[in-house]
């Protein structure tokens, strides 16, 4: 019996020592990580490389907290980032690169954006994104944005709202995202565009401007690509007429003039955007799209001649003239890109699947170009707001008396 | 030497688990141990009978108590013609002195048996039934147990020709009054707390359950301390099946001394080695009755305040009386706040390590910019800091329970408070630590039945943590699920609530009292129902049928 | 000969097989690698296939109330040949523990703890199962009904979380792919997951005596149960990642990554993770269970306590040898496990039972089930 409990007890022995000696790989102190907020990637002087730039947060070291001064954002001199910089063909290698030769190790968790430089965007960007889709550390739900100009300095950017622009962009696009989905193109919203049935992809375009310190950025539009190449960039009112077409903003703006001294801006609450594709037998598609706004009367500037009830009325038609012209505009501009970035194709493939596999080689080339679209706008304008008539409207009725 | 230790305590516990855990089932059939039966072998040298001749029966009295200094020996004289010798013997300071002298001696002495009667063979009957006054009165002829009622703070009365002793009740000594308990107070609910004597303790459980069908039965065991048990049930509504098992257990302890309940709980408890206590207790009758009105088994011990009862299961830990004083919302939500709390004391600081050290990218990120920041000037690894201070609390509570009363406030207030604070700005520990610590430390006391568990539990959880993060966690959470599931109390499963929709009714939250028609299910036998007939409040309100206000 | 004693009640047996189909609903990468969008298609006629195999395993456990498979095997092939089959089933049991103890080993290292070598966890995991199994049935099955309870909220909760990222649309076109795919699918899903009840065949002799229609009530309704979370998860899977679907190898995982309400609730995978543990734990341990009392069966003994580590162990250094890469392992589960599970879960029951039937077994019912009464 004694042997048998000596052998019970070195085999307990030994599963313990197994597991507290086998432990602990996995552990990182957090002292020993680098936490990055921002990836940039930009073109390299040699043409087969890129850069690297990872955005790190610089923690104030030495001093125990002691009541007083917390956060990131250090304000007593020193940097509020770390930014490690290298050149490497691949992402993952550049970031291998990187925390081989810092003392410690790079948190990609939580990394809040990744920008392109345009440059780059350009030339193709779908081989670098390999490993942000392989790597479990990489999280799909990270925006992406291309940067007019170079990535690397806007990781740089020490921003008058914020000195960590990468938690800025982070949280810049969360709330952009709330207004419409579609302004926050994360690397999963992207694969998807580009598995869809020949639908361009899109990447919101931020520029860097202003002098040495604050800086600022600014949201310009968005980028379309083809095949992973950047081919061209529509502006902000271009972006307006695609969200307006794939529908479901909410609480944005929108501005209505009438001339150069009538001004309008309303509110929208909500709007909501119905597609239906029609396949006509000689392979002619009409689209008709229909959207409904419920909208709110922000302020109003000019428009002396109008009581409210006309004033109304009036905007009503003006917002409904202007969705349709700018949904118009921005589909000649696709047009001529030859980029369907409103979805027109996935609309067909689903409602006509038999005819798409035929259709689908002709499509960016001959036939998206004879896409007709039939815009049906109805713009619910319930309130006024607080003010029943402008102040000069009010001046008019008393000047009338 | 470790070794051989080791695997002596080894062979003793597989062959206790031959022995009662060969089925999982029932292990209540396995219980024709074979613990050698002792009744009084130690006391064979005692087992003197009388004499007829009164100085030798005082000495042989005297000589098996000892010959203490506080046995007192008192002659007296009685009989018509004051010719009869006889003596009491008690021991000073057991005996209330006014019962001893008032009514024994002075019905003695006031007695008018005549010589020839008191010649005939039942002296002993006659002075019993006809002169003495005293409450209850045994006839015993063996030395043995005329010093246990000695022991006990009764009188021996010995005559000159007879061979036999009265034992005389005149239970005197000083004890405790029926105060508040220190351990369990409650906002609502009764005050009354249990005694060291088994008497008025019997007597509390009594009087919360004025029924015919509660029996008290009564031994005696520890070969040294001989001490007064007693187990009480309700005949009709209690197992059978656990009633006799408690009453074979406890019948063939071989003990030497039995101090508190916990000896005895040690003793017959189904699982000496887990953390988890399968025999649960309690200071207050209130609790006590109302278990045993659940069919359950209580234990009283003479010398201690605290009673237990079997069979136990886990929610029992955090079922309180007051839950049951209280209204049902209230009662209910104070419910899952202790089990979340005690989610919280066991697992909070290895969650904490394992999230820091293994899994960063759970923490939302200007969080984690604290913690790191925290982490800067720190020298220790999470782990040890964990640990550290999980052990400084530990010291400060065991000192807070010795220390004597006044000074401790003062030294929890200067541990608490000024360590922490000066542990942090020393930069010896980090500030989020302290904050999770603490809130361990509070969550704990919420829970008080299963401190033992929860400290050993606690820092399994912290070890698997700092080894493999979550995951080990995650592997102590389902072990301790397992061992759960695999211990029995007396028959019962410790941890099968949650599969019962019937006793779903008083787990995870109080249902109203008129909702719980049955009892919980399977720990009473016989008369399962509370209500025979279900109302509702309001059902029979008067006021309802005049259809407006009263 | 009763080899494990334990006892336990019919709900508890619906909801261990409810438990252990839903353990099968968070692994379904490899059904999407054929079908890809329209993996929904396959998964409603599998279930539909199911309904019948199932309805056969429960007419095993009603017309041989207290003998567990490898008896019923003994019993209708005669001594020699069914101790043989038996034998191969036990190969069949003991290969099931390990591929699932091998997806959890793989999961572990992906997403959970990326350096610890994998053995260290699934030698610590079995370990725990072992001393699981080592009390009985009644302990493993134990916490079936309240986990399979959490699971289904869980899972409810996922599908609130992320329903502003679902597109219904995602699900259609339909029946756009040829057809073998959809028969290759609905074969992999009707063995695969859904086929391995046949453990529970090894269980029966634990399950209290119950009627014919309470038999048929357990099943079905624990294997509903079942069917319903397969298809929320697979559903809600495909509705929010549309088209990207087939390119991840954990796409519940992925679904839950995407959950982003504010920034505090944007880790939900952890539950995810937490989840896929604690059901692959419980789906590991009744396996190992079964392998135990198989082998006990097969070699006459009612000791399975002792052989409950030495199968564990054993567990857990074959199934590293498995496969070389869990692209084999998926490449395989599509081809060929389907059919080596097919002949052990459908062919050789119905075989079995047929036989039975005709020889017009059991002969002595009656006296079985005075029996298990007494």
């Amino acid at each position: 019996m004694n042997n048998i409990f000596k052998r019970i007890l070195i085999l307990f022995m030994v599963i313990v020592l197994l597991a507290m000696l086998g432990g602990c790989w996995d552990s990182k102190e957090l002292n020993q990580l680098f936490v990055l907020t921002a990836t940039a990637l930009d073109v390299a002087k040699d043409p087969k490389k890129i850069t690297v730039t990872l955005q790190t947060v610089n923690i104030p070291q030495g001093a125990g907290p002691s009541g007083g001064t917390k956060g990131s954002e250090a304000s007593n001199g020193t940097d509020a980032v770390i930014i490690l910089k290298t050149e490497s063909v691949s992402l993952l290698e550049g970031i291998m690169t990187i925390s081989r030769d810092s003392n410690r190790d790079v948190l990609f968790q939580h990394n809040q954006i990744r920008i392109i430089g345009k440059e780059l965007a350009q030339k193709g960007v779908i081989k670098y994104l390999d490993m942000l889709m392989r790597d479990t550390d990489a999280r799909l739900e990270v925006p992406l944005v291309i940067a007019d100009g170079r990535a690397d300095e806007v990781a740089y950017a020490n921003l008058a709202q914020s000195t960590n622009s990468g938690l800025f962009l982070g949280g810049f696009f969360r709330d952009l995202s709330k207004i419409c989905k579609e302004y926050n193109v994360r690397l999963i919203d992207f694969a998807r565009m580009l598995l869809g049935e020949s639908v361009a992809p899109i990447i919101p375009i931020i520029k860097l401007s202003g002098g040495k310190d604050k800086q600022e950025i600014q949201f310009i539009g968005m980028a379309v690509f083809k095949e992973g190449k950047m081919i061209g960039s529509i502006d902000a009112e271009e972006t307006f007429g695609l969200i307006w077409s794939l529908g479901d903003v909410k609480n944005d703006s929108m501005l209505v003039r009438e001339g150069e001294d009538n001004n309008a801006v309303l509110h929208i609450r909500n709007l909501k955007t119905k597609a239906e594709a029609e396949l006509e037998k000689n392979g002619k598609v009409k689209i008709t799209l229909d959207i409904n706004m419920m909208a709110g009367l922000g302020e109003v500037y000019g428009f002396k001649d109008y009581n409210t009830e006309q004033l109304m009325a009036h905007l009503k038609k003006l917002a409904e003239e202007r969705i349709k012209d700018r949904i118009n505009d921005t589909l000649l501009v696709a047009k001529q890109m030859k980029a369907d970035f409103f979805r027109f194709g996935n609309l067909i493939a689903k409602k006509y699947p038999k005819e798409w596999k035929r259709l689908k080689k002709r499509w960016e080339e001959e036939l998206f170009m004879q896409v007709e679209l039939n815009v049906k706008a109805k713009v619910k304008l319930p309130r006024p707001g607080e003010v029943v008539n402008t102040l000069e409207q009010e001046k008019k009725r008393d000047d009338n008396r | 030497m470790l070794f051989r230790f080791i695997s002596r305590k080894l062979r003793y516990f597989s062959r206790t688990l031959r022995y009662k855990k060969d089925d999982t089932s029932d292990c209540l059939e396995k219980d024709e141990m074979t613990y050698s039966s002792t009744e009084d072998t130690s006391n064979e040298k005692k087992e003197e009978k009388l004499v007829k001749n009164l100085e030798d029966n005082v000495k042989k009295m005297q000589a098996a108590l000892a010959e203490s200094n506080d046995t007192k020996v008192r002659y007296f004289r009685y009989g018509q013609k004051k010719t009869l010798k006889g003596a009491l013997i008690y021991i000073d300071g057991m005996v209330n002195t006014t019962i001893v002298y008032d009514a024994i001696l002075g019905s003695l002495k006031d007695c008018k048996i005549s010589e020839e009667e008191l010649k005939k063979e039942n002296l002993m009957d006659i002075i019993d039934k006809e002169v003495l006054c005293a409450i209850e009165v045994k006839h015993e002829n063996t030395v043995n147990k005329l010093i246990e009622g000695c022991l006990n703070g009764d009188t021996v009365l010995l005559t000159e020709g007879c061979a036999c002793g009265l034992v005389l009740d005149s239970k005197g000594y000083d004890k405790r009054g029926v105060f508040e308990p220190k351990s369990e107070t409650v906002v609502r609910g009764p005050r009354e707390g249990y005694t060291e004597d088994l008497r008025t303790n019997t007597t509390l459980i009594r009087r919360k359950i004025r029924n015919g069908n509660l029996k008290i039965e009564h031994t005696i065991i520890g070969r040294k301390t001989r001490t007064n048990v007693s187990i009480i049930y309700l005949e009709g509504v209690a197992n059978p099946k656990v009633v006799n098992t408690v009453r074979q257990r406890i019948d063939k302890l071989d003990v030497e001394s039995i101090l508190e309940t916990g000896y005895i709980e040690e003793y017959i408890e189904d699982a000496p080695f887990s953390p988890f206590a399968t025999i649960s207790y309690s200071e207050k009758p209130d609790v006590t009755a109302a278990k045993i009105l659940e069919g359950r088994v209580a234990i009283v011990v003479d010398g201690t305040p605290f009673v237990l009862t079997v069979p136990m299961l886990l929610i029992e830990s955090f079922q309180t009386a007051e839950d049951y004083y209280v209204r049902p919302l209230y009662a209910s939500l104070v419910r899952i706040l202790r089990y979340i709390a005690y989610a919280i004391t066991v697992f909070a600081p290895a969650i904490f390590v394992a999230l820091t050290s293994f899994h960063s990218e759970l923490i939302p990120t200007t969080l984690l910019f604290s913690i790191a920041q925290s982490r800067e000037g720190t020298p220790f690894p999470l782990f040890l800091e964990a640990l550290l201070l999980v052990f400084a609390f530990e010291l400060l509570r065991e000192a807070g329970v010795r220390l004597p009363k006044p000074v401790g406030q003062a030294i929890s207030i200067v541990g608490a408070i000024i360590m922490g604070e000066a542990a942090v700005s020393a930069g010896i520990v980090g500030a989020p630590m302290v904050i999770v610590i603490a809130v361990t430390a509070v969550a704990g006391f919420i829970v008080p039945n299963q401190n033992d568990s929860l400290s050993i539990i606690r820092l399994v959880a912290l070890m698997l943590a700092a080894i493999i993060g979550l995951y080990g966690i995650l592997l102590c959470f389902l072990g301790l699920l397992i061992h759960l599931a695999s211990l029995t109390s007396f028959g019962q499963p410790y941890f099968d609530s949650f599969g019962y929709a019937q006793d779903a009714q008083d787990t995870v939250v109080r249902m109203p009292l008129w909702t719980m028609e049955k009892r919980p299910d399977g720990i009473a036998v016989g008369d399962t129902t509370r209500i025979k007939k279900f109302v509702p409040p309001l059902e029979t309100d008067m006021a309802n049928k005049d259809g407006g206000d009263n | 000969m009763i080899i494990d004693k334990s006892q336990i009640s019919g709900t508890r047996f619906m909801f261990a097989i409810a438990f252990y189909l839903q353990s099968s609903a968070l692994l379904t990468s490899f059904i999407a690698g054929v079908s890809e969008q329209e993996s929904w298609i396959p998964v409603l006629f599998g279930i539909l296939l199911s309904l019948p195999i199932i309805y056969m395993f429960r007419t095993f456990m009603v017309k041989f109330p207290d003998k567990n498979f490898l008896q019923v095997l003994e019993m209708t092939y005669g001594k020699v040949i069914g101790k043989i089959i038996g034998a191969t089933y036990v190969w069949f049991f003991i290969n099931v523990t390990s591929l699932n103890l091998l997806d959890l080993g793989d999961f572990t290292k992906l997403a959970i703890l990326r350096q610890t070598p994998p053995i260290l966890v699934t030698l610590l995991f079995i370990l725990i199962s072992v001393w699981a199994v080592r009390h009985g049935f009644n302990v493993v099955a134990r916490y079936s009904s309240i986990f399979t309870i959490i699971e289904f909220s869980i899972v409810i909760l996922s599908l609130i979380l992320l329903a502003n990222q679902i597109d219904l649309n995602n699900l259609l076109p339909a029946f756009q792919m040829p057809f073998y795919k959809y028969v290759q699918s609905t074969h992999i899903i009707t063995t695969i997951p859904l086929g391995e009840l046949v453990v529970f065949l090894m269980v029966t002799p634990c399950v209290k005596t119950i009627s014919k229609q309470q038999a048929t009530k357990y099943w079905f309704l624990g294997a509903l149960m079942g069917f319903i979370v397969l298809l929320l998860v697979l559903i809600r899977d495909i509705a929010v990642l549309g088209n990207n679907l087939h390119l991840f190898t954990l796409p519940g995982m992925v679904s839950l990554r995407l959950v982003n309400l504010g920034e505090a609730l944007s880790r939900i995978e952890i539950i995810f993770a937490v989840g896929l543990t604690l059901l692959l734990f419980f789906k590991i341990t009744i396996l190992l269970y079964v392998s135990t009392i198989a082998v006990a069966q097969l070699f006459g003994t009612t000791q399975y306590k002792n052989l409950a580590l030495i199968i564990g162990i054993f567990v857990v250094f074959y199934s590293p040898t498995l496969y070389q890469n869990s692209v084999e392992h998926s490449n395989s589960a599509r081809t060929i496990e389907p059919f080596v599970n097919g002949l052990f879960e459908v062919i050789l029951p119905l075989l079995t039972l047929i036989i039975a039937s005709i020889l017009k077994l059991p002969k002595n019912k009656k006296n079985m089930l005075q029996k298990q009464e007494a």
